[in-house]
């Protein structure tokens, strides 16, 4: 479901680059399954966020593959959710998520 | 305006490389290397944007920007100086001033609402446009600032960067193959010549740079990174 987003971003490097074109096949993604518009919306957003992030700040290695896990994390409890079908399911891995992401944001 | 002075190369690319290392803005760090946007593991890191707080640096590193470009292409082949985002607009400012001509900036993508521009600034059809940035690395980032203006009827013709890598041996022609020269003042390997003589930084930690700077690919594989670039 939404692995191969994590996979691309794997096989590309999990770099800036990386993650910019993941979040822009999850974009894509949205047109043709509007059922899967609200996780592909915040996924989208996870790596843009990472984008905007690291653009043209220093990265360390350590600290990329501590982001690369967080990804990976918020997009499995997604496909788990999608995975069991219930709506309840769904509504609480979006807001878990979305709630995640939040917490990681720097304002 | 430009001072009309015309160093040597080879002194431009020292001085430029001591006054980065003046400035602290080179940082090498082998144990816990740095992730290039490619995803490349790399003990090298700079911060050219640090200049901007330095006037004497940056001043006399404008007018070597203006005496290179000058002598490589010419006084009057360009008709607009154009910064990339972010760090490219404040050196395109100067520049720009230096050269006597107009300025604009080009952010990464249109700002999605509004007007959605892409490029700040006028910018004539036909005008010959010299692409700024503070550096280079693959010039990825610049062949999309110049496809962004290529969509104004302006051509880029030349980009600058006051700091090119030169770890990657086809980064002047994917620049070429994409209608750009490539100007520069220094690479890693003025930064590691200085150090060499200078003594900065223990023996490991400049053996470990050389060797990244030899065979990035293969140092990044070894260092958690990526172990081949992505396909552009």
């Amino acid at each position: 479901m939404f692995d191969t987003l994590v996979t691309g971003l794997n096989e590309q490097g999990g770099g800036v680059r990386a993650y910019e074109a993941c979040a822009r096949a999850a974009r894509a993604r949205i047109a043709d399954e509007p059922e899967n518009a609200a996780a592909l919306f915040l996924i989208s957003f996870a790596a843009q966020r990472f984008v905007e992030a690291y653009d043209d700040q220093p990265l360390t290695v350590d600290a990329a593959g501590e982001e690369l896990e967080q990804f990976t994390a918020f997009v499995s409890t997604l496909d788990a959710a999608w995975a069991n079908g219930s709506a309840e399911a769904k509504l609480e891995a979006l807001n878990t998520v979305a709630t995640r992401i939040n917490a990681t944001a720097r304002s | 305006m430009f001072s009309n002075t015309f160093p040597d190369r080879a002194v431009i690319s020292e001085t430029v490389a001591k006054m980065l290392l003046e400035i602290n803005a080179v940082h090498f760090r082998a144990d816990q290397p740095y992730t290039f946007t490619s995803g490349l593991a790399s003990p090298v890191y700079i911060d050219c944007r640090k200049l901007i707080s330095y006037p004497r640096i940056r001043s006399a590193i404008m007018d070597f920007a203006a005496s290179v470009i000058f002598r490589n292409v010419g006084f009057e082949q360009f008709d607009a100086v154009a910064g990339g985002e972010t760090a490219g607009i404040p050196f395109a400012a100067w520049l720009s001033d230096r050269m006597g001509l107009p300025m604009q900036y080009v952010r990464k993508k249109p700002k999605g609402f509004g007007r959605d521009a892409q490029i700040e600034g006028t910018l004539e059809e036909g005008a010959r446009v010299l692409l700024v940035e503070d550096l280079t690395t693959d010039g990825g980032s610049k062949i999309k600032f110049a496809e962004a203006i290529s969509k104004t009827g302006a051509r880029v013709t030349d980009t600058f960067a006051v700091f090119y890598y030169d770890i990657f041996p086809d980064t002047p022609q994917k620049l070429e193959a994409a209608g750009m020269r490539l100007h520069y003042l220094a690479t890693w390997w003025d930064i590691l010549s200085v150090c060499k003589e200078q003594k900065r930084f223990s023996a490991e930690t400049i053996a470990e740079v050389e060797s990244f700077l030899n065979a990035p690919v293969q140092w990044s594989a070894n260092h958690g990174g990526i172990s081949e670039l992505p396909r552009s």
